[in-house]
C-alpha cells in the first residue's frame, strides 16, 4: 500500500498533483452543474411560474426573452473572444482557455486560484495567465489536470513593467510591480492607511523603482516590459493611481490597480509556449 | 463497528469537505475559509477509534496544507495535537451535544489560525486587524462545527455506523412501546 502510494505520488508529480487531481473532477463537475443544469433549472422554474399565470402567448414571450438573453450572451462572448484574438503576443505563444475552479485554496491566505488545465495540457510553471482586460497572474504549481495561479495581487508577485508614456521623447519608464499587501517600507504620508483597513482590504499594487525625474500622470496604463522573461511585452497589467518619492529619495514609486477584475473571473487564458503545445 | 465502512465513510466525508472548503469563497472578504476539514477531523477524533482518528487528522491536515499552499505538516501537526484535546473534551463532558461541538470547533478554528500564522510568519497586521480576524475565524469555526458535525452524524446514521440509542435497561424504546 505504501509502495503504491509512493509510486502514485512520484508519477503524479508530488503530493499537490495527487491531491489536486483527486479534488479536481468534483470541482469540474460543480462548475459544469452550475453552468449547465442549474441555469436550466432556474430557467425552468421561471418558466413554470410564468405559465401558472399566463397563457400560451405569454409563454411565447418568455421563450423569446430567453432567446434574446442567449443572443446577448453570445454577442458578449463573441466580443470578448474578438478582443482576445486582437491581443498581440510576441514569439511562439499559444492561448489556452481554462475554467476557474476555485479561489484561495482551502485557506484563502494567499491570492491564488485553481484552474482546470494542467501539465498534461502543456502548462508549465511560470506561464502567464491573462484575460482580455489584462494580466491575471502566473502559474505557480501544476498538476496533471489542474494548476494553481498566483494572482498579481498576491504579496509574493513581482512583474517587470513599464509605463505607456503618452508623449514622445521621454524614453522608457520601467519598474517592478509588487503585489498588494507586500511588506514594504511605506512612505510617511501613507502610514495611516493600514489603520483604516480592519480586516482584509486588497491594497493597491506598488510599482517601484521608477525614474525619479518623471512624474507619471494618473490613469497611465502599465504594460509588461518583457524583461522578466515570463511575460511577453505589451500586455496590459493595470492603471496608475498616484505616485510619490521613495523614502530614500533615489527612485519613485506608484500605486496601481489591476486592469482585470480578479474577483469575477470565470475563464482565463494561459499563454503557453508553442513547442509545448505542439509536442502534446 | 465495520472497519471498511468506517474508512469509506471517513474518506467520503473528507473528500466532500475538501471540495466544499476549496470551492467556497472566503468568508466575508477576510482571508478565512470555513474550516470544514478541521470539523471532520474533530468529529473523527471524538467518535472514532484512535487509529481512524489519527488517519482523519493526517488526511484532513494534508488536504488543508496541500490545497491551501501551506508548509507541509503545518495543519497536520495541529490536528494531531487536537486529537488528544478533543478526546479529553469528550470524556470530560461525557456526552457533548451539537452546541458543545460548535463552540469547540469555533475555538479550534481560532487556535488553528494562530498556529498557522506562527508557521508562516506574521503579515504586519495591527492589533485591531488581528482581533477582527480571530472573530471571523470564530464565526467560521462555528459554522464549520454546525455543518461538519451534522453532516458527519447524518452520514453515520445513513451508513449504519451509528445505532439508535437504547434505554438504560437495554431495550430500544420502540421495542418497549409496542
Amino acid at each position: 500500500m505504501v509502495i503504491l502510494t509512493a509510486a502514485l505520488v512520484f508519477w503524479r508529480g508530488g503530493t499537490f498533483g495527487v491531491v489536486s487531481d483527486a479534488v479536481c473532477p468534483y470541482e469540474k463537475a460543480r462548475v459544469w452543474f452550475n453552468r449547465t443544469v442549474l441555469v436550466r433549472l432556474k430557467a425552468l422554474a421561471a418558466r413554470s411560474s410564468n405559465a401558472a399565470r399566463c397563457a400560451m402567448l405569454e409563454r411565447e414571450v418568455e421563450r423569446l426573452r430567453l432567446d434574446t438573453d442567449r443572443v446577448e450572451r453570445l454577442e458578449c462572448e463573441v466580443e470578448r473572444l474578438r478582443r482576445t484574438v486582437g491581443v498581440s503576443f510576441t514569439g511562439n505563444v499559444r492561448c489556452l482557455p481554462a475554467a476557474v475552479l476555485s479561489r484561495g485554496g482551502t485557506t484563502a491566505l494567499w491570492q491564488t486560484m485553481r484552474i482546470g488545465k494542467g501539465s498534461s495540457d502543456g502548462i508549465r510553471q511560470g506561464d502567464p495567465v491573462v484575460v482580455p482586460e489584462g494580466v491575471v497572474g502566473r502559474i505557480s504549481r501544476t498538476a496533471p489536470h489542474s494548476s494553481e495561479v498566483l494572482l498579481l495581487t498576491d504579496s509574493n508577485s513581482r512583474i517587470a513593467c513599464e509605463l505607456e508614456v503618452p508623449s514622445e521623447g521621454l524614453g522608457t519608464v520601467r519598474g517592478i510591480l509588487y503585489g498588494g499587501n507586500a511588506r514594504l517600507s511605506r512612505p510617511k504620508n501613507s502610514e495611516k492607511k493600514s489603520d483604516l483597513s480592519l480586516l482584509y482590504v486588497i491594497e493597491p499594487l506598488q510599482l517601484r523603482y521608477l525614474d525619479r525625474e518623471f512624474t507619471p500622470p494618473p490613469r497611465t496604463r502599465i504594460i509588461t516590459s518583457g524583461l522578466g522573461g515570463s511575460f511577453p511585452r505589451g500586455l496590459t497589467v493595470g492603471y496608475l493611481l498616484d505616485s510619490s518619492m521613495e523614502p530614500d529619495g533615489l527612485t519613485r514609486r506608484a500605486e496601481a490597480v489591476p486592469a482585470a477584475d480578479l474577483a469575477s473571473l470565470e475563464n482565463v487564458f494561459v499563454l503557453t509556449a508553442q513547442e509545448a503545445a505542439n509536442a502534446r | 463497528m465495520p472497519d471498511k465502512l468506517t474508512v469509506f465513510a471517513l474518506l467520503f466525508n473528507l473528500l466532500a469537505a475538501a471540495v466544499f472548503q476549496d470551492t467556497l469563497p472566503a468568508l466575508g472578504g477576510a482571508p478565512v475559509k470555513i474550516v470544514l476539514l478541521t470539523a471532520v477531523a474533530l468529529h473523527a477524533s471524538a467518535f472514532r477509534p484512535k487509529r481512524y482518528a489519527m488517519l482523519a487528522a493526517i488526511l484532513a491536515g494534508g488536504f488543508t496544507d496541500v490545497l491551501g499552499g501551506l508548509p507541509p505538516l503545518c495543519t497536520v501537526s495541529f490536528l494531531v495535537m487536537m486529537l488528544g484535546v478533543t478526546r479529553l473534551f469528550a470524556r470530560i463532558l461525557h456526552d457533548p451535544h451539537l452546541p458543545h461541538w460548535v463552540l469547540f470547533t469555533a475555538v479550534t478554528a481560532v487556535l488553528q489560525g494562530i498556529w498557522t500564522r506562527l508557521w508562516i510568519g506574521g503579515d504586519g497586521a495591527t492589533a485591531l486587524q488581528t482581533v477582527a480576524r480571530w472573530c471571523v475565524l470564530f464565526a467560521s469555526g462555528a459554522i464549520a462545527g454546525g455543518v461538519g458535525f451534522s453532516w458527519c452524524g447524518l452520514v453515520d446514521r445513513l451508513s449504519g455506523l451509528k445505532k439508535p440509542v437504547e434505554e438504560d435497561n437495554g431495550i430500544v424504546w420502540s421495542e418497549n412501546n409496542r
